[in-house]
């Protein structure tokens, strides 16, 4: 793989962001839609993880068997050019941003599997499967066990890859603005996408703030992923619109629900060191905490809407570009005096 | 930590395409178990009824399929409301025994 494999790669990452949004908006969440979204960019992930692994070969290969001359080194170490056509710039994405974000998104999922393993149980729900069991046994059939039923693998894969798209596209576009020419130009796609988005979420929903105040307190820990239409049939889970957080509450716990709000945080601190840090990052920081907010409201008020992923998708990978600390306005000039 | 990161990344891609695939070729139990229940009313046949119960007890079509008679008939009551509040289809079948 080469350079031009890179650029191209811009290009396509770019069309995958429209492709998606456009898929998760015309169709109809299932498990097939979100099945080729997820190979479409475990493909390029791949390509670009290997792409990018191969470059850290070459890199650590230079620096081992670099028998030059010091004044060789210099002047090699000098050329920008080389490093950049070598693609060693991109090498820049594999930052501690990357790793705050992974890791609070690591911890979330940690925390939801834990519910999702060990849930509580509502008690009516126990009461249900007893139900079921008593009726299949006057029916003559006495094999019925509920512990057989395990449905948590199918459920937790559908649940996770959603999450792990949207963290190989918030590292992808990092490595697409550290390393391309045209890297910028992704932001443009991204935070036009984000608006479309947003904007057809806010035309089909019926109430733009909903009722969050019913949310349990003391539930720590979930009763599991995907069991929130149970929940709402049973009365556990109030019977009416429910935000993503609200959600989120009842299924993986407040535990989860809070530890989901870490790569949020993450990503408010680091556009909060850049904003202070150097007044020529205000416009992209303010931008970015613009998106950030748009992501909480939907969060938080909105009533949870399965495009809302292309939302997701598109903010977070914006976010991503608009935390990086652009260096401007030095040069270092060297010069060779003989 | 480069070293660390990336392979950490290495690790996702390849949870992703696995997860892909899954997704694509494999149903899952509620899917399955909805299709039992799609048997179940076409041949009348109460294993069928077994399998889905087996595979997700929690299918609310499930539920509005058990006896009132049978116990905790109230909870039965409230999701069958629950559920016709949603647009569910009226029952077609009454197995009650």
């Amino acid at each position: 793989m080469n350079r031009y494999f890179f650029e191209q790669a811009l290009y396509i990452y770019a069309a995958l962001h429209i492709f998606s949004a456009t898929l998760i908006l015309i169709t109809p969440e299932s498990r097939f839609i979100t099945g080729i979204i997820s190979l479409l960019w475990a493909l390029l992930s791949t390509a670009l993880a290997l792409w990018l692994w191969e470059r850290l070969i070459f890199l650590a290969r230079q620096t081992r068997d670099d028998n030059r001359a010091l004044p060789q080194k210099l002047l090699a170490g000098m050329d920008r050019q080389y490093i950049y056509n070598q693609g060693l710039h991109a090498l820049k994405s594999l930052n501690s941003i990357v790793l705050y974000v992974f890791i609070g998104g690591l911890f979330y999922v940690s925390a939801a599997l834990w519910s999702s393993f060990a849930p509580v149980v509502y008690p009516p729900l126990e009461k249900l499967n007893e139900q079921i069991s008593a009726y299949l046994l006057t029916q003559g059939l006495a094999g019925y066990v509920q512990d057989d039923y395990y449905f948590f693998f199918p459920v937790a894969i559908q649940q996770i890859a959603p999450l792990v798209i949207i963290g190989l596209s918030f590292w992808m576009a990092q490595i697409f603005t550290y390393g391309a020419r045209q890297g910028r130009m992704v932001l443009i796609v991204l935070l036009g996408i984000f608006a479309i988005v947003f904007l057809k979420l806010i035309w089909s929903a019926s109430d733009l703030i909903i009722d969050t105040s019913r949310v349990p307190s003391q539930l720590w820990q979930g009763y599991g992923w995907g069991r929130i239409g149970i929940l709402q049939a049973l009365g556990a889970a109030p019977d009416t619109q429910l935000s993503a957080f609200q959600i989120r509450v009842f299924e993986t716990g407040l535990s989860g629900a809070l530890l989901s709000l870490l790569p949020a945080c993450a990503a408010f601190l680091v556009l909060l060191r850049n904003v202070l840090a150097k007044e020529g990052q205000v416009p992209s920081g303010c931008l970015g905490f613009a998106v950030l907010l748009i992501l909480a409201y939907a969060d938080f008020y909105m009533a949870y809407n399965p495009d809302m992923l292309g939302l997701w998708l598109s903010g977070w990978s914006a976010l991503s570009i608009l935390c990086i600390y652009q260096k401007q306005g030095m040069r270092k000039i060297y010069r060779i005096y003989q | 930590m480069r070293n660390i990161l990336g392979g950490f990344i290495v690790a996702l891609a390849v949870i992703l395409f696995v997860s892909s695939l899954i997704l694509i070729f494999v149903r899952d139990n509620a899917q399955k178990s909805s299709l039992w229940l799609e048997h179940y009313k076409s041949h009348d046949s109460v294993s069928h009824l077994h399998h889905a119960a087996a595979l997700d007890p929690y299918n609310p079509e499930l539920w509005a399929l058990v006896p009132d008679s049978a116990p905790e008939s109230l909870l039965a009551r409230r999701i069958r409301q629950s559920l016709q509040r949603q647009g569910a289809e009226p029952l077609s079948k009454n197995i009650v025994p």
